[in-house]
């Protein structure tokens, strides 16, 4: 187990800093001169002098691997730079505005479990029922609804008739819940199929009809033994809806009016305000990143065959 | 010894509905256990054996369905029970043991685990408790308990693994334990020992067992009494020696033959012809067209089982009509 | 295998639902009764009838036309970057596999570098550096898929090439990249042209939600995802601005996928199949054995 971690976190490092590199080249391919930008962008006459300390600002100077490193150096120290447009501190922004990307991210998420565990549980007990057709469609309806799309349906013809639901900005579990809906929905269909037929394989297994003949209860034997085994394959997949969740953010908080990161970036595309990017970019991977190592991880500790390291088909 | 019945089943059946048809898995089939004795269910694959097992209680798979007969645990039906009274006699009073050892045990969840939960679905009794119970059950079937308890199922050998499924399927005392092919998946040395730790945990404790096999041999080690079953019937059942020793039905004869340790030297002869397809049983006695005996009326209507000798009795027309003589003299000879 | 196909109403439903868009797509010229672009806001917000079937939008522009030019943009963008994609994934999938060692390492790490973005901020990273438009989306979403087309074409190449029919064809004299062409295509077809089937609605999907952030398509090209965009002030006056683009959207995805499915359930029936089952007895009547969905 320690030695699958250590490999891990050491394959993690050149992909990082390819990721680090990729961000950082963002400045040097951007079309334009930054310094350039940043003094149109904040009313500065375009001199010679001016430019020379603005390029000095940016850590602008010196051959690209230089200016990486220095740029690594900063970005290790929390220094992302700082945004053409507000002037602020990149890393500062973010921080600010993350908790919002990340509230609507942990609701999507809730949502998702809530549908698929449901939908999909409910569709392997009663396999070629109308749960189960309800649930196909569902999850057809779910692959392919756009999520600005579902939102924008969802404020029209749920939010606007209904006194208790908020749809503009940040705020209590009224604000939370459709934005969470929308985000949750489309991923949520595609784990209940997945869940679905996970389960209706396992519940063919010996050790399920072993179960029930020890006397069980049949919400034990669903519960614990038959979801703890079907649920093993998803966790796998389970990073990739990670990535969806982390995504599909930009999209709900433009539909919805949600304070957080992904407004922030989209702004920063249409401003040309490329640090902040920049540091969207930079902080999405990392998080993305760290997710699916957890996800790994948990992996390893809830399947115990592979966890002890032999593996063996049951 | 006086025999005390501990389940009788009477014409118990059990069909499938597929959409090819129905199948009768299953089709009337009777017979008692006794306490502290063995009988083994013997029959091809296919024959409706497990099926019988699952039958008993109630856990056969859809589309199947239980569509008759009696399954009286000493003097309750169980299949009139209501199914939340139902799953108390699951695991506490008629246990099973599964072919695969592995199968038993669900693969993510320790050893230990599966049985102090077992135990507390079943009796009132503290974490604790069940825990020490847990211990001594696998210390009485010879296994390394601390170390059992907290493997999980694939860290253990199969002989261990099915050591502590015994264990497991015994933990609260069943009446009735129903081993389903329990060696099947084991080498040859294992399956011995299992047989040995089966046969012991019968003397030593109060149940009665219900052997599942199409091995001959492992059913003469240990069987007291025999049922061989073929496509859903029972075709022959009585004590071991008579049923072995004196087998009446063609059937019967053809397993015996086809076996190594009772061909007794003579060449071994499998059974002539393909087990019938259970969806176009042919009409009549199932086994007529590859009986090797068959008369005319063996396709027209089913035998059936009626006493030959004794407790002996058989289910073809060869016996239940021609055959009362010979029968009368090999009786005697007997 | 085609009629099977054809037979499953799910898969026809798609095929149907993807060949009328083509035909859409194809004709939308001679269909549509008026030209999508120009404004004129003196027919703004007209109701549906008449001289326009579905009305008119915010700056007076027949719906029904801007609907029908939409299949074209959306289904011909997808296409060529799709296009794109398979030029692109196929060719680097090979030669990460047949390869192996040091290009297997540089095309991997890539890979890696990209799949550790989430997909659509991967695609904001682009347009960042791109800035918003039309040829610039296409580009990102170009840069994002073709990496899961190179990764499976490298995994059939790898696996194909333990296989002995390879080891033949080397005896036999075949060399190099005709080898891999000759015999590790034909394996890589079927699974390819399911993804792409299936990454067609993803496409589709991705691309309409760019044009929705107004970083893809731009004003007054009609593009479905951004029609939505543009009807968000109507959308309580006049639902159905937003509402008839959407749902084409809706369509069009379900359309490719149902079609990919059921390319998935003709030409790779195994991935469907299950675990082989041991034991007969227990589960005898070879019942309708309970299979996985979709």
């Amino acid at each position: 187990m320690k030695r699958y971690l250590l490999n891990r976190l050491l394959i993690l490092i050149p992909v990082m800093l390819g990721v680090c590199f990729i961000t950082f080249l963002m400045v040097e391919l951007t079309p334009g001169d930054p310094a350039e930008i940043i003094l149109l962008k904040r009313d500065i006459g375009v001199t010679p002098e001016a430019l020379a300390v603005a390029r000095r600002q940016l850590g602008m100077e010196g051959p690209v691997l230089q200016r990486f490193i220095n740029w690594l150096g900063r970005a290790a120290r929390g220094d992302l730079g700082y945004s053409y447009t507000s002037g602020e501190a990149v890393a500062k922004e973010i921080f600010r505005r993350l908790p919002a990307t990340l509230e609507l991210a942990a609701g999507g998420l809730l949502v998702m479990l809530f549908l698929a565990l449901s939908l999909g549980i409910l569709a392997a007990l009663f396999p070629r029922t109308a749960i189960d057709h309800l649930s196909r469609l569902t999850a057809l309806l779910g692959a392919s609804l756009p999520s600005f799309y579902l939102g924008l349906l969802l404020i029209c013809y749920l939010a606007v008739p209904s006194p208790y639901l908020q749809v503009m900005g940040l705020g209590g579990l009224s604000h939370l819940l459709l934005p969470s809906l929308t985000l949750g929905f489309g991923l949520a269909a595609v784990y209940a199929r997945l869940l679905r037929s996970s389960l209706l394989e396992v519940l063919q297994l010996d050790f399920i009809r072993a179960a029930r003949a020890r006397g069980l209860r049949e919400a034990v034997v669903i519960g614990k033994h038959a979801l703890r085994n079907a649920l093993i394959p998803l966790v796998t997949v389970f990073g990739i809806t990670v990535g969806g969740l982390l995504g599909g953010t930009v999209v709900v908080e433009q539909v919805f009016a949600w304070p957080g990161v992904g407004r922030l970036a989209v702004q920063a595309i249409f401003d040309r305000d490329i640090p902040v990017i920049q540091g969207y970019a930079l902080f999405m991977a990392l998080i993305y990143v760290l997710v699916n190592l957890a996800v790994d991880i948990s992996y390893r500790y809830l399947d115990p065959r592979i966890k002890l390291g032999r593996k063996e088909t049951g | 010894m006086p025999q005390r019945t501990v389940l009788h089943v009477k014409g118990l059946s059990t069909s499938f509905n597929t959409p090819e048809g129905i199948v009768r898995a299953v089709d009337g089939i009777s017979f008692t256990l006794q306490q502290n004795r063995c009988l083994a269910l013997i029959g091809e694959s296919g024959a409706g054996k497990s099926v019988t097992a699952l039958s008993l209680l109630r856990l056969v798979p859809v589309p199947g369905k239980i569509t008759g007969g009696q399954v009286c645990l000493e003097d309750c039906d169980l299949l009139k029970l209501p199914t939340a009274a139902m799953r108390t006699i699951r695991g506490k009073e008629m246990a099973l043991i599964f072919q695969d050892p592995l199968a038993s045990f669900n693969p993510v969840i320790t050893v230990g685990s599966q049985f102090v939960e077992t135990i507390l679905t079943h009796e009132p009794v503290s974490k604790a408790t069940a825990r020490k119970m847990t211990f001594a059950k696998l210390t009485g079937v010879g296994l390394p308990a601390e170390q059992v308890y907290h493997s999980y199922p694939f860290q253990l050998s199969g002989g261990m693994r099915q050591r502590a499924a015994i264990a497991l399927a015994l933990a609260l005392q069943p009446r009735v334990l129903i081993a389903d092919e329990p060696i099947s998946f084991l080498d040859v040395t294992l399956q011995l020992q299992i047989l040995g730790e089966l046969k012991r945990q019968l003397e030593e404790n109060r149940f009665t067992l219900l052997l599942i096999t199409h091995d001959l041999a492992a059913a003469s080690t240990i069987a007291d009494d025999v049922a061989v079953i073929y496509a859903g019937r029972i075709v022959e059942q009585g004590p071991l020696q008579q049923v072995f020793g004196r087998p009446k039905h063609p059937y019967t004869n053809a397993l015996l033959r086809s076996h190594p340790s009772f061909g007794r030297g003579r060449r071994l002869e499998p059974v002539e012809g393909p087990s019938p397809s259970p969806l176009h049983l042919p009409a009549g006695c199932a086994f007529h067209p590859r009986c090797p005996e068959m008369l005319p009326c063996c396709c027209n209507a089913a035998p059936e089982l009626l006493g030959a000798a004794g407790e002996h009795r058989v289910a073809c027309y060869r016996f239940n009509t021609l055959g009362i003589k010979s029968i009368g003299t090999e009786a005697v000879r007997a | 295998m085609g009629h099977r196909f054809l037979r499953d109403p799910a898969s026809l439903t798609g095929f149907l639902i993807v060949g009328l868009l083509l035909l859409t797509a194809l004709f939308a010229p001679l269909l549509a009764p008026h030209d999508p672009e120009p404004v004129s806001l003196a027919e703004r917000l007209l109701a549906p009838g008449g001289e326009y079937p579905l009305g008119t939008d915010g700056l007076g522009r027949c719906l029904f036309s801007r609907m029908l030019y939409g299949a074209r943009v959306t289904l011909g963008y997808a296409f060529v970057v799709l296009m794109v994609t398979l030029f692109v994934g196929i060719p680097a999938g090979l030669l990460a596999g047949y390869c192996g060692g040091f290009i297997d390492g540089v095309i991997m790490r890539l890979v890696d570098i990209i799949l550790a973005f989430p997909n659509l901020v991967f695609a904001l990273v682009v347009l960042g550096i791109l800035g918003p438009g039309l040829l610039n989306a296409m580009l990102a979403l170009a840069m994002l898929s073709w990496v899961s087309y190179a990764r499976i074409v490298r995994g059939i190449v790898l696996s194909i090439k333990e296989k002995e029919y390879i080891a033949a064809a080397r005896v036999s004299g075949s060399r190099g990249f005709v080898l891999i062409w000759r015999h590790v295509l034909p394996n890589v077809l079927p699974p390819v042209a399911i993804l792409a089937t299936l990454d067609l609605g993803k496409l589709v999907l991705a691309f309409s939600t760019l044009s929705f952030l107004g970083l893809g398509a731009q004003p007054p090209t009609p593009e479905w995802g951004m029609m939505i965009n543009d009807a968000r002030p109507f959308m309580q006056t006049f639902p159905r601005l937003m509402i008839i683009p959407g749902a084409a959207i809706a369509l069009t995805v379900l359309g490719f996928n149902l079609l990919g499915d059921g390319l998935r359930d003709a030409l790779d029936p195994q991935g469907y199949a299950g675990p082989a089952d041991r034991r007969e007895e227990t589960r005898l009547p070879n019942a309708p054995a309970l299979k996985g969905g979709a």
